[in-house]
């Protein structure tokens, strides 16, 4: 049975774009000589640019069946995994607009080449902060209950496929911050993610995270190699 | 003495299994005499202070049930529980929880929705006869704020504001126990403190910081430790015995109300109670003098004592015709672009004045003081001369602000003193009289002293008061800066109140502007000016407030001072002899270096070098040499672009020495992303590398149909086609175009993007794959040389 559930948004402050973050989005893995200046640049252009939004909602889950909300069928393992022992599950997308993408275009057009991919790797790092504002947020009310947050997975992780992009998309009401969902099944703004999160009591067992645990052995964001 | 409040309702709600027909607070009107019980069994083991249960009993919240209309009701019967329960001299106060939605621009709820959903509740719980207002695990401080401005308008019962805060210090949004301190105590807070989320020992550090930020007394109420669960129930680590033992240690913190939240029990509070005994309120330290701004995660103090805070003065679109236009379009990007570098260039206040001419000025600050402050930590001042527009201002801002400013204007004086008492903003006095400028130090003290005094009456409280000394021309009145300098001198020996000033005016008219101003500037810190009113960019106000921090003592033995002072040193390039401009211009390509690349382009030419030979000795070889660095990740990738990018400017400047068609053409390539995928950054960056390497790039952009890049190979003839697709969900795409390309063309078909693999390339019958941009240059490199 379906039931309508409550749209929750929240618009994260973001005081900041995590230079350290953009330069790994950008490919810098380590600490290499690379102008300061720029990557400062691209990530101020961010905070000009970015419109940040993210939405929520609470769903129960079925771990046995992995149905969430009785008619998604989870059938990626690794996402199966990760939220065994959730009863239920929060579906969320976050996005920063499409103002981002704008000038990183049109920085690169101008051939200043370095900053237009710079934009582009702040205004990803954005989009993980801003899922990452909207994690502590959550993580805060639900601490009170005894529950704790799994981490963030996200349809492109592990086994999860992107296709199922189109089905989550719904769930997620990621219309509600403006965000579309292409006929390729990607999302519109470029910059925004969905995600599910499980609902763990903090007797669970520990479902550990991070590219370590990740199926996606060929991911180019991966950290361990 | 310290006073006990009761411990956890919803959790004794649950154990008897009323918690949820259909929210806990509807017990008090379903189950009245249960819930009379569970505060019986808090006054028996000595509560001081009962909570009615009416946490959630907001029309807002209330309507998740349907509920809503039953507020008064619902609220009504939560006083009268515990007012059953008392006994003689125990208090009870009216317990408020969050709303359930964060208020805009945070989230969805309206600030005016949010102050009358608390507004309808107060007044329930004060015509019911409680003592006082109780706001609990409030997340956000404009809701506390929401909150507060209700309760004041309803009723004169002492407000007690306990945020919720997390491990590392914080509210959700990202307030720390200080600034809600510098926030609330001026609002109207009575007491404040903290409740819930965490234990006894995680909170002690929270009070100990509380304490030394606010005369008003604290209360704190921790969880029964951090929950987990047991069996499919909420359980709390702490025992009675264990709450017992870090009362005192609270106690000794500053806090004077103690109580219990999550997990706590009678006994919990009995443990509580008997531990802080005969103990009394620890006394606490005087806060500095001086006045506090804050934003919702920052408080500043400005005054004497304090280092030198310049309010940046540059979001101001009278005199600044592009600004003012932007804005009329609804355009806040200018706007923006001020707060960040301003605050970048040490701004530690910003003044936000919206005069636009022929906008509806109260709309649009409420609009920019809402955007801003969630792009900047800074505290505001409320530019204007309008009452109704500091008001949109100050609701909007989830801080305290200074209004910027009085005058001895009738009238507007009154309500300006009000609003500042209402939000709790500080104030800037203009000596300003109805007769005009006041020209001595004499009239300018005497009128401050009026409005402090009027302002006092209004409700103001010293810490509330900045002056202005007021600023005239010197080029037309030879003396009046001294006069400004010995108002600010006199202002410290009258008053002690923070001032602040607007500078510039001192030199209109005279040329050399920003020297004359740099001086003025030293000599007013010199004679007591605690927080120009300034351009923080300007580089004359940097260096004159970074040394006259170090001579004032807030820069201790200059040390930030030096270290600034080395970062802005610049290091000296070397001179390029003849012999080596061609090493030293593949260096520049290499490092990135623009500027540096296209001036050595027109040496080497200028020296008789061939373009060809400029072209393979300098750029190519520069650009392979960090190509090949990359595929070793010994660079990366945005190093590459950088190298394109001096590539780029040296062909540039070559092409003003000669035509376009001598430069070297190494090939045509078309350049696309498939069907369906709106990725191009990749593809772009492969088509700046290859154009930089001497390929004719032909750019036919994103989420292109099969049929048209047909007709761009059969119309351009290419030497190969590069195909992008960045998503799973394109690759099909990809295939169908490859399989059109070769049933019509001979053209060689190269591919990329993050999620092809040499596998998937082979299965789809591309000829060529490249991993990335500087593989897709030495592949097309090789097809051409074929």
């Amino acid at each position: 049975m379906t039931t309508v559930r409550q749209i929750n948004l929240f618009n994260p402050i973001l005081n900041n774009i995590d230079r350290a973050e953009t330069k790994r989005y950008a490919g810098m893995g380590r600490s290499i000589h690379f102008p300061e200046a720029i990557v400062y640049e691209a990530c101020s252009i961010v905070m000009l640019e970015k419109h940040v939004k993210t939405v929520w909602t609470l769903y129960d889950y079925d771990c046995k069946s992995g149905c969430i909300n009785g008619d998604y069928k989870i059938v990626s393992k690794a996402l199966l995994k990760h939220l065994s022992g959730s009863k239920q599950v929060i579906l969320m997308a976050a996005t920063v607009g499409d103002g981002v993408e704008v000038a990183s275009k049109k920085y690169f057009e101008q051939g200043e080449y370095a900053l237009g991919l710079l934009i582009d790797a702040a205004a990803t790092a954005a989009v993980e902060q801003a899922a990452n504002a909207l994690c502590a947020m959550l993580t805060a009310q639900f601490i009170n209950q005894g529950i704790i947050l799994t981490a963030r997975f996200s349809p492109g992780y592990g086994d999860w496929s992107l296709e199922e992009q189109e089905k989550v998309a719904p769930l997620v009401h990621v219309t509600a911050i403006g965000v579309k969902l292409t006929n390729a099944k990607m999302l519109i703004p470029r910059k925004s993610i969905t995600a599910v999160v499980g609902l763990q009591t903090t007797g669970g067992k520990d479902n550990k995270t991070g590219c370590g645990q990740c199926t996606k052995k060929d991911c180019i964001m991966r950290r361990v190699k | 003495m310290i006073k006990i409040f009761e411990g956890a309702m919803g959790t004794s709600l649950q154990a008897m299994g009323i918690a949820d027909q259909p929210c806990p607070e509807y017990a008090s009107v379903k189950y009245p005499d249960e819930v009379m019980n569970i505060h019986k069994a808090y006054v028996d083991v000595g509560a001081d202070i009962l909570e009615c249960n009416t946490f959630g009993a907001n029309p807002l919240k209330l309507a998740q049930f349907g509920l809503a209309d039953d507020t008064e009701k619902i609220n009504i019967a939560g006083v009268t529980a515990a007012r059953r329960a008392a006994k003689k001299g125990v208090e009870i106060a009216g317990n408020i929880g969050p709303s359930g939605r964060l208020i805009a621009p945070l989230g969805d709820l309206n600030f005016d929705e949010a102050c009358e959903s608390y507004a309808r509740q107060i007044k329930a719980l004060a015509s019911a006869g409680v003592d006082y207002i109780l706001f609990e695990t409030i997340i956000d401080l404009q809701e506390m704020r929401a909150g507060v401005l209700a309760a004041k308008s309803i009723c004169n019962l002492p407000i007690i504001c306990q945020l919720t805060y997390d491990a590392m210090g914080r509210t959700v949004t990202g307030t720390d126990p200080s600034t809600a301190a510098a926030i609330l105590e001026p609002l109207g807070a009575s007491i404040i403190g903290m409740n819930c989320s965490l234990g006894p020992e995680q909170l002690l550090p929270l009070v100990r910081e509380l304490a030394l930020s606010t005369t008003l007394p604290i209360s704190v109420q921790p969880n029964a430790g951090l929950p987990f669960i047991k069996d499919g129930k909420t359980c709390f680590p702490l025992t009675p015995k264990e709450m017992g033992y870090w009362a005192p240690k609270l106690v000794e913190a500053g806090a004077t109300i103690l109580g219990g939240c999550c997990g706590t029990t009678p006994a919990h509070i009995k443990a509580m109670k008997e531990a802080v005994k005969g103990m009394d309120p620890i006394a606490r330290t005087i806060l500095p003098a001086g006045v506090r701004l804050a934003s919702r995660s920052k408080s500043v103090w400005l005054g004497k004592g304090h280092p030198t805070v310049l309010i940046g003065e540059r979001i101001n679109p009278s005199g600044r015709k592009a600004m003012a236009a932007e804005i009329k379009t609804g355009n806040l990007t200018a706007v923006k672009r001020e707060a960040l570098i301003q605050v970048e260039a040490g701004a530690g206040v910003l003044d936000i004045n919206m005069g636009v001419p022929g906008m509806e000025q109260k709309k649009l600050m409420g609009q920019v003081v809402g955007e801003l402050a969630m792009l900047v930590n800074v505290p505001f001042s409320i530019d204007s001369v309008e009452p109704e527009v500091l008001e949109a201002g100050l609701r909007a801002f989830a801080g305290r602000a200074l209004i910027n400013s009085v005058s001895d204007k009738a009238g507007v004086k009154e309500k300006v003193f009000a609003l500042a008492k209402k939000y709790g903003a500080a104030i800037l006095v203009l000596p300003l009289g109805e007769k005009g400028l006041p020209k001595t130090t004499g009239e300018r003290i005497t009128i401050a002293k009026k409005l402090i005094a009027e302002g006092k009456a209004a409700g103001l409280k010293d810490n509330d008061f900045m002056l202005d000394p007021l600023v005239l021309t010197v080029a037309s009145d030879g003396q009046a800066p001294s006069e400004t300098l010995n108002t600010l001198r006199e202002y410290g020996n009258v008053f002690g109140y923070p001032t602040t000033m607007g500078l510039s005016n001192v030199s209109f008219g005279l040329p050399g502007r920003e020297d004359i101003n740099a001086a003025f500037y030293a000599l007013a810190l010199a004679s007591g000016l605690n927080a120009p009113i300034i351009n923080p960019c300007n580089a004359k106000i940097r260096m004159m407030t970074e040394t006259t921090n170090v001579l004032l003592g807030f820069d201790n033995q200059g040390v930030n001072y030096s270290k600034n002072y080395v970062a802005a040193k610049t290091i000296p390039v070397a001179a390029v002899t003849e012999e080596d401009v061609l090493g030293a211009l593949a260096g520049a390509v290499m490092c990135g270096e623009k500027e540096r690349a296209a001036h050595l382009t027109l040496q080497a030419f200028a020296e008789g070098h061939d373009p060809r030979e400029i072209t393979a000795e300098a750029l190519v070889k520069g650009m392979n040499i960090i190509g090949d660095d990359f595929g070793a990740g010994r660079t990366f990738l945005p190093q590459v672009m950088l190298a394109a990018e001096a590539m780029k400017s040296a062909f540039d400047a070559l092409k003003t020495k000669i035509n376009v068609e001598d430069l070297p053409c190494l090939g045509k390539v078309i350049l696309a992303t498939v069907k369906g995928d709106v990725h191009d950054l990749g593809k772009n960056i492969v088509g700046a590398l290859l154009s930089n390497s001497g390929f004719n790039v032909v750019d036919l952009g994103k989420d292109v149909e099969p049929e048209v890049i047909l007709a761009a190979a059969e119309k351009e003839k290419p030497d190969i086609v590069g195909l992008c697709a960045l998503m799973t969900t394109t690759l099909g795409a990809m295939g169908e175009t490859i399989k059109l390309l070769q049933q019509k063309t001979t053209t060689t078909i190269m591919v990329g993007g993050a999620v092809l693999t040499q596998e998937y390339a082979t299965e789809i019958k591309a000829d060529l794959y490249a991993a990335d941009g500087v593989q897709a240059v030495k592949l097309a490199k090789k097809v051409v040389e074929e």
